[in-house]
């Protein structure tokens, strides 16, 4: 076959296939209209999920601080425990006044409801 | 090439092509306009790619394919609930012009790669280096497609044009 037969047949095929003027102008119309979408679209997901983690870091800082009930103190040879409502308590060591060694354990409890 | 030329000058093409592979102009019209639409955003966001055409002819053969394929998929279920199947009916069969209806039905008989070899170089007007790249083959391979393709849509028209006779 040659190139003028190859012409023929493609022409008869595009007189064949040829779309109205009414197709093509609203094709051409809807594909120019077409707006850009903004870029950022594809990184919304992932500013999303990072929002997110930085709302629970916040919320996870933010939260009440729980005070402790007692604290402890060493001046000297003397223990100072004192109570957060007041009042304390002070506990001597007993080879420096001359008695026998302390002995026993004291338990202080970290906040709790009391 | 603006834009604007770019897309006027596909639009055509693009719509040849389509109807050449789905046989329903409304499809064809949808295919073409993805296409055109997909080439504007590209043009937008990137400039212009290195061929157009066929990128837009890349574009358009995928949405056809995908298309194509989920109307056959979804032919039973439609034909099941409403009684009205997506592919066209007699009624809108009648509507295409005869001369298109009879080139449809020949370019059905041809074999599906020598038939979209066609379709984009023959009715598409794409370049054989272009048409060879849309279909990840080389240029005289697509030549040899092309050449069949002709030969056999000739065959067959004339075939018909001697029955109608």
């Amino acid at each position: 076959m040659d190139t003028r037969t190859d012409g023929g047949m493609d022409g008869r095929l595009r007189e064949a296939l040829e779309p109205s003027p009414e197709a093509v102008g609203r094709i051409v119309r809807a594909a120019l209209a077409e707006e850009c979408p903004a870029r950022p679209r594809r990184l919304a997901p992932a500013i999303a999920g990072a929002a997110a983690l930085l709302a629970l870091a916040g919320l996870y800082l933010a939260r009440p601080q729980e005070r402790a009930s007692v604290s402890i103190e060493n001046v000297g040879e003397v223990l100072v425990v004192q109570r957060q409502e007041g009042g304390r308590v002070l506990i001597h060591n007993g080879s420096a006044a001359g008695s026998s060694s302390p002995s026993g354990s004291m338990i202080v409890i970290h906040g709790g409801k009391r | 090439m603006e834009l604007e030329t770019a897309v006027r000058e596909l639009a055509p093409q693009l719509l040849r092509y389509s109807i050449g592979r789905t046989g329903d102009a409304a499809l064809a019209e949808e295919v073409a306009q993805d296409a055109l639409a997909a080439l504007v955003q590209r043009w937008r966001r990137h400039g212009p790619p290195d061929c157009p055409a066929a990128f837009a002819f890349a574009v358009a053969r995928r949405r056809a394919g995908r298309l194509m394929l989920q109307r056959r998929l979804l032919e039973p279920l439609h034909a099941l609930l409403d009684g009205h199947s997506p592919l066209p009916g007699p009624e809108e069969r009648a509507t295409l012009s005869i001369h298109l209806g009879r080139t449809l039905a020949a370019l059905r008989k041809l074999p599906r790669r020598d038939r979209e070899a066609l379709l984009l170089v023959g009715a598409g007007e794409l370049g054989s280096a272009e048409g060879a790249r849309v279909l990840g083959i080389s240029v005289p391979a697509l030549k040899m497609r092309l050449h069949r393709a002709r030969r056999r849509l000739q065959q067959l028209l004339e075939a018909r044009d001697g029955h109608q006779d």
